[in-house]
């Protein structure tokens, strides 16, 4: 008698977590390789890979114009000499092997991060994804401009950044 | 001693154990050194959201079990469903709300349908449509029939908010990744005795309530008064803005700080270099661990460490869903036992 008065609560319990899974699983962040199939400029939130970017001084060709760029290993200050425009630098790669070079304003960078963030290792990025629109990063050498990455921005309007690594820290408290 | 009495005396120390757990939290809990975005200090919410958000699925659970076994026994436990249901209801939206907003600068975004985020959604609207529902039937035997096994189905969404930051991609962390925390410094026994306390206390207040035992209403009207008035105190004139923010700090060989520059080009220098507020002063690497927090500069002589408003705003909520489960129990004298 309860078994079969049990028998429909379980097979609603089936449906609605069938629907709730279905639900969040479609909410899950898309991966930065995503991006390879989009041709003309989208709004996103996408979630990449960080490459590292070293310690070395490079120089990076965007709109027009060169920045020198400062290297700090996950991410980069790109600065425009001339105009003192600049930028965080993330170069961010898919599960395909896909990498968008995302660009935040450095003033709000610095303001929101500070001067010396944690970086996880993984990112998520909101902001306009623009497929025509390219960054050269390279090298000058003596040969000239020796480029690394030539690949599409994703003008960056917020960063959200996980809090798993948070977990790993020593614990501090105030005074 | 009347189990009514008894009861009075542990709702009691819980409700004072609660509040002097929460106002240790706020002041004197420890938070991990550095963090990815946004300042440290605001990690003291995870001893008001995690316990709320435990508590969340205590409550569901129990509306689970209590639907599940009216239908086993086919005799309707209506006043227990309804009374977690409702608690569920209330605590399902603080836990929201505490979440989003310690994400507004944990993660530089409130809202972004984190599957984390769109799971507890979707568990909140879930048991919120259970009392249309059960209001919407007009036979009352076959109303406590579909609301019990509603209550119990509803359920399934609780393993899926618990596993989805486990299965999906998500920025809030697994409960391993809270485990670890709990294991690694003092601030785990502290977050240990705030889950215990408040699914306790949110436990005793719900079977007050569904027993119809009750409580006096002194209580939560003594436990609202001394809630609002210690928040006011501590976090009167102490809850910073992003321009607060510390982006730089110059420090001595000992960690003593000489300047520091905040989020809006201020640079404040020092005559004689500030101990830091935060200990230690200094991470492994040798960088001050004043960096993000929120301050206030006072005449160039000290500095004041802000709050976050999420913190704050997480305290008040805490106070308020537990003044209301404790409201419920009082006026759960009226109802008179078991439906």
């Amino acid at each position: 008698m309860a078994r079969s008065r049990l028998i429909p609560v379980f097979v609603l319990a089936a449906a609605i977590g069938l629907v709730g899974f279905v639900s969040v699983a479609a909410s899950q962040y898309n991966d930065v390789g995503s991006l390879s199939s989009l041709a003309g400029p989208a709004r996103v939130t996408v979630s990449g890979d960080v490459v590292d970017l070293g310690g070395e001084s490079l120089v990076m060709v965007y709109d027009g114009r060169t920045f020198l760029v400062d290297a700090r290993g996950p991410y980069a200050i790109a600065e425009d000499p001339e105009t003192g425009e600049a930028y965080a630098l993330f170069l961010l790669r898919g599960d395909n092997g896909f990498i968008v070079a995302a660009l935040y304003p450095a003033e709000e960078f610095v303001a929101r991060y500070g001067s010396n963030p944690v970086v996880e290792a993984v990112i998520v990025v909101d902001g306009m994804y623009r497929p025509d629109s390219k960054v050269e990063l390279g090298r000058l050498g003596p040969g000239g401009f020796e480029p690394l990455y030539e690949v599409p921005v994703l003008e960056v309007t917020a960063i959200l950044k996980g809090c798993h690594s948070s977990y790993q820290q020593p614990q501090a408290n105030t005074g | 001693m009347s189990q009514r009495v008894a009861l009075a005396l542990v709702v009691s120390a819980l409700l004072a154990l609660d509040t002097a757990l929460l106002v240790y939290s706020v002041v004197r809990g420890p938070f991990p050194v550095t963090v990815p975005l946004g300042t440290p200090l605001a990690y003291r919410n995870i001893y008001i959201h995690v316990p709320i958000a435990l508590s969340t699925y205590m409550l569901f659970a129990g509306a689970a079990l209590a639907g599940l076994l009216s239908i086993i026994r086919g005799r309707v436990y209506s006043r227990y469903i309804d009374t977690f249901v409702a608690l569920g209801v209330v605590y399902a939206a603080a836990t929201l709300v505490t979440g989003s907003a310690w994400a507004s600068e944990s993660w530089g975004v409130a809202w972004n349908w984190d599957p984390k985020q769109t799971a507890v959604l979707m568990l909140f609207l879930a048991y919120l449509a259970y009392f249309p529902l059960k209001r919407s039937i007009a036979d009352p035997e076959r109303r406590e029939r579909v609301a019990a096994a509603y209550a119990t189905a509803a359920f399934a969404l609780v393993p899926v908010s618990y596993l989805s930051s486990r299965i999906f991609q998500s920025l809030h962390p697994t409960t391993e990744a809270i485990a670890q925390y709990a294991e690694s410094g003092p601030g785990g026994a502290l977050l240990v005795a705030r889950i215990a306390v408040v699914a306790l206390l949110t436990l005793s207040l719900a079977l007050a309530r569904a027993r119809g035992h009750g409580i006096p209403w002194a209580l939560p009207a003594l436990y609202a008064l001394t809630g609002l008035a210690i928040g006011l105190g501590v976090f009167a004139g102490t809850v910073g803005t992003g321009a607060d923010r510390v982006v730089d700090v110059d420090v001595d060989d000992e960690g003593r700080i000489r300047a520091v520059t905040l989020a809006d080009g201020r640079r404040i220098e020092f005559e004689r270099p500030l101990e830091s507020p935060i200990r230690p002063a200094v991470t492994a690497e040798g960088v001050s661990t004043l960096v993000s927090h929120l301050v206030r500069p006072l005449d160039g002589e000290g500095l004041v460490l802000l709050y976050h408003w999420s913190t704050p705003l997480s305290y008040f909520i805490h106070i308020t869903i537990i003044t209301l489960a404790a409201a419920l129990a009082v006026a759960g004298t009226r109802g008179g036992g078991e439906v």
